[in-house]
């Protein structure tokens, strides 16, 4: 590498004084006897130097004015936005419960409704049981003994009175019904 | 001795509220409600800005707009500060990054026109100091070219270049400033001197 082209690449430290003594004393030396290089220094200075002396810009008299106005426009749509979502709480959350209220007392009705049919309301069809863990299946009710010596299924159907019977291919007599009905297991569907 | 020691005790307590506040202890009153410190930011920073984001978009309505969107950002979100950084490079990374985004704006609308390129129709202030007209026309040419050179670097060597030159910031200011390596950033301020020495040489020698 020449030394020009050393001087070159330290030129810009060289001028922000980030050069040690003798890499300072070095270009020092360079710059006496290349006049290239003195001229490029020169250069850089100047150029340095009109970009420091540009004529500073200023912001218009009307700036502060105008700046305020912004400030105090952006704060007031900040406050009709806050003003406005309050609002909207304050319309909407009563309307949203009084449908909540609606639905409820429509899903309680249509529960009330279904248990009037269910509990015999509907005369011609056939009533379900509504004894708990119980299964039904077109009226006719499936159960397991579980301490006989092996499984039978035994079935029993219901009338209009809700009279109970077993059906004729049972083991079971109706008269031993009772007996055996509190060894019965429904089996679920 | 005790009234002495009260003489020096007013007296530095004189010093210091004649002297005017720092921009961190401006922030800090602001941060806590006080309106009036914010006007003084805007009374300290509002010609710097402009200097700063005018010679970055070469445009002064733009710059204007760009400065006005930067306090109300300072206004806005002055929570966001925090003293450990310096507030002078926290508000120029504001207006750098709104500037760089007018920037861009512009490229995808694509509807820069020529005048609008060049200074030819700017009305910033020159001061009165030269004696005879054509020197100051003279004046006035030369800086318009050596803008017109500012604006046609690249985004990358112009930031820089502006801020070191122009605004004086120290290489580790710009470094926090963009949030560039401090390497990155002489490198960048160099390349940006040697292509403005190279296209301006006329005016150099």
């Amino acid at each position: 590498m020449n030394p020009c082209q050393r001087f070159r690449e330290s030129i810009f430290d060289f001028l922000d004084g980030n050069l040690d003594v003798l890499r300072r004393k070095d270009v020092e030396r360079h710059l006496k006897t290349c006049s290239q290089c003195a001229r490029f220094l020169d250069q850089i200075r100047l150029l340095r130097l009109r970009l420091k002396n540009l004529t500073p810009v200023k912001t218009s008299d009307s700036f502060q004015v105008l700046l305020r106005e912004r400030i105090r426009r952006e704060m007031a749509g900040k406050r009709r936005t806050a003003a406005s979502s309050t609002s909207f709480t304050k319309r909407w959350i009563p309307a949203f419960g009084f449908v909540v209220l609606v639905l409820i007392a429509g899903i309680w009705m249509i529960d009330q409704k279904t248990s009037f049919f269910d509990s015999g309301g509907n005369e011609g069809g056939i009533a379900r049981s509504t004894t708990p863990g119980e299964e039904s299946f077109d009226g006719q009710v499936q159960y397991v003994i579980d301490d006989f010596p092996s499984r039978i299924s035994v079935s029993r159907t219901e009338d209009a009175e809700g009279a109970e019977s077993v059906v004729e291919d049972s083991l079971i007599h109706q008269k031993d019904w009772e007996d055996v009905r509190a060894r019965l297991t429904p089996v679920s569907f | 001795m005790e009234r002495l020691l009260d003489k020096t005790k007013r007296k530095s307590r004189k010093k210091m509220e004649s002297r005017s506040p720092t921009d961190e202890e401006l922030i800090a009153r602001f941060q806590e409600g006080d309106v009036y410190a914010f006007e003084q930011i805007v009374h300290r920073y509002k010609d710097r800005l402009i200097n700063f984001v005018y010679n970055f978009l070469g445009d002064r309505i733009d710059a204007e707009d760009v400065v006005q969107e930067t306090f109300l950002r300072v206004f806005k979100k002055k929570q966001l500060y925090q003293s450990i950084a310096k507030f002078s490079t926290w508000i120029y990374t504001i207006a750098g990054n709104l500037a760089k985004t007018e920037l861009r704006r512009r490229r995808r609308r694509r509807i820069l026109s020529l005048t609008r390129m060049g200074y030819e129709d700017k009305d910033y202030e020159v001061p009165d100091v030269y004696s005879s007209p054509e020197r100051m026309v003279d004046s006035d040419m030369k800086e318009k070219e050596i803008r017109k050179e500012i604006e046609a670097l690249p985004v990358k060597f112009r930031e820089v270049v502006v801020l070191r030159e122009i605004q004086e910031f120290s290489y580790e200011e710009i470094s926090t400033i963009l949030r560039i390596p401090l390497g990155t950033v002489k490198s960048r301020v160099n390349r940006g001197r040697l292509r403005l020495q190279k296209r301006l040489q006329h005016l150099l020698d």
